[in-house]
């Protein structure tokens, strides 16, 4: 019992212990208040992409179709001014056959030697550059092809073996052989096991658009004001395509390692469509285990409401009968209304329902008239009006302010392909292995559709990973501010054993054992690391409960930027962390202490009483 | 003749100071019986302290042999060692020794918290604090119980380890220069204090002093010079 009463009074006494106990709550606090917002980002970042996607998704076959005029659009985009360099690059997924057996799926992407380079593009990441350039002008089988040093495993592939690639166009599939002319090396793994490199010419004859492209990259000159460009090259394009900057970019964690140059991105808008929906749809209700699906078209338009800049938006058509069985839409509507009210009343024109920060928010509200332009073909447009007959909030910033709904019907009518969607969300039935009905689907809609689940959708599966991989970074790195507090308890109790020595001596004299002096100190070590990663946690969650008005005080104090919804996609900061974490961390930081002051205790034991007690 | 509770036979002990030996102990024979006084007196540095550490187990001897109620305690572990000056001996140092954390009453049940583990403590606290205050008020120390050792004079804190010493009613009693760290008029009564409680308890007692006052009323009188028992005597 004197062991917890001499820790309580040694500890009473010092007031070092405060400083202990202050390093170990901050500690503490950091790690809470870092894995809050990490933990809260996934959290929301899951749910953003599950509620927007339901369990399951049927998008269009693997490979991606072309557009067809990657000429014309590279010279306007280079007549604008900012724009330095601009290259195009096509996608498509492909079967990697090695002496004919199948070894897996890759990403192949065809790259345009002429320009690739001068866009800065590939220029940095491929230090073969100058010779690939050479060799990429070779438009004969076998094609070359650049791997990534890890394809395969490590050793996997050497430079000139042969292998076929098997792309898949339609219903069919056209296998072509291929040598590999380099090998790259990526701090991005997955790149490097997962991406080759081909002539993007072979692409454009496969799939027999010879000027076609999936996506342009562009170059802005140092200096220039990207969100200034990208206006000015929507303006010149007149929204036939949909320009973003990388950051905003769906995709905009997929591998950037290639590009440092290239900042801005154009994508074809009328690619990946699914035609026959109502068959689809058919065949997708029939497999066992489907609960509802319900298909969604998308289109880019430019808004326009009465008082405001005519701005681009992404517009979605809707199911409205079947899109509340599939997803969490119906949660965002605001008032209580439902997905079908929404589209039945529209009195003064097509129903539109419009996100609460859309144009800024506040700028259109129920009632209010909008008109929206629709590009339709390579340069025509088409001008529809519309009443707002809702609105929703979801917290993600770019569903509230860069996206709107309309019928289904409605859009498909306007872009000119009816029993058109680009996607199709699938409900599963409570109790069925999403995977097993996934692949179900996948057996039912070979060679049509793909089918994924919500994690694995392309415009996030590489995000999501890369949020889950930052978090375990900043963990471990937050921790080393509870590892150094640990050191300051150390010091502290090396200062107190010093202090000490003769009392350690009387206890010896009294009958105390060299463990029960350790224990002291332990005991000593263990209040302050528990004190302290009590305190610590409490701390952090009165920060992380009042993030917000933290950070808007920091913004207005020091004229910053803490927190943008444009670049997190989110209204607020997320913060979540759950109690097992939350007790995971005050434990860790508890047993580190108790750890590190087993070296004081140590030396504590080791003192030789008769030698304490010969003086005063 | 009562019966030996220790008992040193050839003892030495020796320290190294720098490159140097020092040979403390040179083959010293001691023997206590049960009830007795024992002063050890000799001029300072003949190894009186270290002969009183030896024996009450808070140092080990290089050579020699040390018996407790005939037990070599050459056999014992370091933590029953540890558990026999709980339990047997008590300790009086010439610079009081109290833990200044503690108040009076605390540093005087602190043996019996050291004796009694962890849970079995709060069945003997009341007993034992009761016991503490007795003892303090054996001492003259009925009214200073709250007060920490810095709150007391040398007199009173070498009467709180006195009363420290005795908690656990132990078979020696041990002192070191009890009165050196005192003036006249403290020494005398701390004197005073020692041999009437030494009477009063039937307490064995080994004490090492320089002051033939202190040593006068011991039963028996050690005489050491340079580590060796020289003279004995009544």
């Amino acid at each position: 019992m004197y062991v917890f009463l001499l820790s309580f009074k040694y500890l009473a006494k010092a007031r070092s212990a405060l400083f202990s106990i202050g390093g170990v709550l901050l500690g503490v606090a950091v790690v809470v208040v870092v894995m809050s917002v990490m933990n809260g980002y996934v959290v929301t970042f899951e749910a953003f992409i599950k509620g927007a996607n339901s369990d399951l998704i049927v998008g269009p076959p693997r490979q991606s179709v072309l557009g067809n005029h990657y000429s014309q659009l590279r010279e306007e985009i280079l007549q604008v001014k900012g724009v330095t360099a601009c290259a195009g690059t096509a996608e498509a997924r492909a079967d990697l056959l090695q002496a004919g057996k199948e070894i897996g799926t890759i990403l192949v992407k065809g790259i345009d030697p002429d320009h690739e380079g001068d866009s800065g593009v590939l220029a940095k990441g491929l230090k073969q550059w100058r010779t690939l350039k050479t060799r990429f002008r070779k438009t004969a089988a076998p094609y070359p092809v650049f791997f990534g040093k890890s394809a395969l495993g490590r050793g996997g592939l050497s430079m000139g073996d042969r292998i076929d690639l098997r792309f898949y166009r339609d219903d069919q599939d056209r296998t072509l052989a291929f040598q590999v002319a380099g090998l790259f090396s990526s701090d991005i793994k997955e790149v490097e096991a997962l991406t080759c490199y081909i002539p993007l010419a072979v692409l454009q004859e496969l799939y027999k658009m010879p000027n076609g492209v999936s996506r342009l990259q562009i170059a802005v000159a140092p200096g220039a004001d990207h969100n200034r460009v990208r206006d000015r090259i929507d303006a010149a394009l007149k929204g036939r395509v949909s320009v973003r900057v990388r950051q905003d970019h769906p995709d905009g964690n997929k591998p950037l390692f290639l590009d440092p140059g290239a900042n801005l991105i154009v994508d074809e808008k009328t690619d990946r469509v699914l035609s026959a929906y109502s068959n689809l749809r058919q065949t997708i209700l029939s497999v066992d285990g489907v609960a509802a699906c319900a298909g969604s078209a998308e289109s880019i338009a430019l808004i326009h409401a009465s008082g405001t800049q005519a701005a681009t938006i992404l517009v979605k058509g809707i199911d409205p009968v079947q899109e509340g069985a599939v997803g969490k839409f119906a949660e965002y509507l605001k008032d209580g209304i439902t997905t079908r009210e929404v589209f039945a009343k529209a009195p003064g024109g097509d129903p539109i329902l419009v996100g609460a920060k859309l144009l800024g928010g506040g700028v259109v509200s129920p009632g209010d008239g909008v008109d929206l332009i629709f590009p339709v073909g390579e340069s025509s447009q088409q001008a529809q009006s519309y009443s707002v007959t809702g609105t929703f909030s979801s917290g993600f910033h770019d569903l509230d302010s860069g996206v709107c709904y309309i019928p289904l019907d409605t859009l498909q009518e306007i872009l000119g392909t009816p029993d058109t969607v680009s996607q199709i969300n699938v409900a599963v039935k409570p109790g069925y292995d999403a995977q097993d009905v996934q692949q179900r689907l996948a057996t039912a809609l070979w060679g049509r559709a793909h089918v994924m689940d919500w994690s694995r959708h392309p415009g996030y599966q590489n995000k999501l990973l890369a949020v889950r991989n930052e978090r375990t970074i900043l963990l471990i790195v937050s921790m080393f501010v509870v590892v150094i507090s640990g050191f300051v308890v150390m010091a502290r109790l090396f200062l107190t054993v010093v202090d000490k020595t003769r009392d350690i001596g009387i206890l010896g004299a009294l009958g105390s054992t060299r463990r029960a002096i350790v224990a002291i100190f332990l005991v000593d070590g263990l209040l302050i690391g528990g004190v302290g990663a009590i305190l610590g946690i409490a701390g952090g969650k009165l920060f992380v409960a009042n993030l917000m008005q933290i950070a808007s005080f920091i913004e207005r104090t020091f004229n910053i930027t803490v927190f943008s919804p444009r670049i997190y996609k989110f209204d607020l900061i997320p913060a979540y962390l759950s109690p097992t974490w939350t007790v995971s961390i005050g434990a860790v930081a508890i047993l580190w202490t108790f750890l590190i002051s087993l070296i004081p205790a140590a030396l504590a034991a080791r003192k030789n009483p008769v030698e304490t007690l010969r003086y005063e | 003749m009562s019966k030996v509770i220790l008992k040193a036979e050839a003892v030495r002990k020796a320290y190294r100071s720098g490159t140097e030996r020092l040979e403390i102990l040179k083959g010293v024979n001691f023997t206590i019986r049960s009830g007795e006084s024992v002063a050890i007196i000799g001029k300072s540095g003949v190894g009186k302290s270290t002969l009183l550490h030896i024996l009450g187990l808070l140092d080990t001897a290089d050579a020699g042999r040390i018996t407790l109620d005939e037990t070599d305690i050459a056999s014992i572990g370091p933590v029953a060692r540890a558990r026999l000056r709980n339990k047997r001996f008590g300790f009086v140092f010439q610079f009081y020794h109290l833990l200044p954390e503690l108040n009076a009453l605390e540093n005087v049940y602190l043996p019996a918290m050291i004796a009694s583990g962890t849970f079995s403590w709060f069945s003997v606290r009341s007993k034992m604090r009761n016991h503490a205050r007795e003892l303090l008020a054996h001492v003259g120390l009925s009214e200073r119980t709250r007060h920490k050792p810095k709150q007391l004079s040398g007199g009173e804190r070498q009467r709180v380890a006195i009363a420290r010493a005795l908690i656990n009613k132990p078979a020696v009693l041990f002192c070191d220069e009890p009165t050196g760290n005192l003036d006249d008029k403290t020494s005398q009564t701390v004197t005073r204090l020692l041999w009437r409680l030494k009477s009063e308890l039937d307490q064995t007692l080994v004490m090492v002093t320089h002051e033939a006052s202190l040593a006068g009323e011991a039963d028996r009188t050690v005489h050491m010079v340079d580590g060796r028992i020289m003279k004995e005597g009544a």
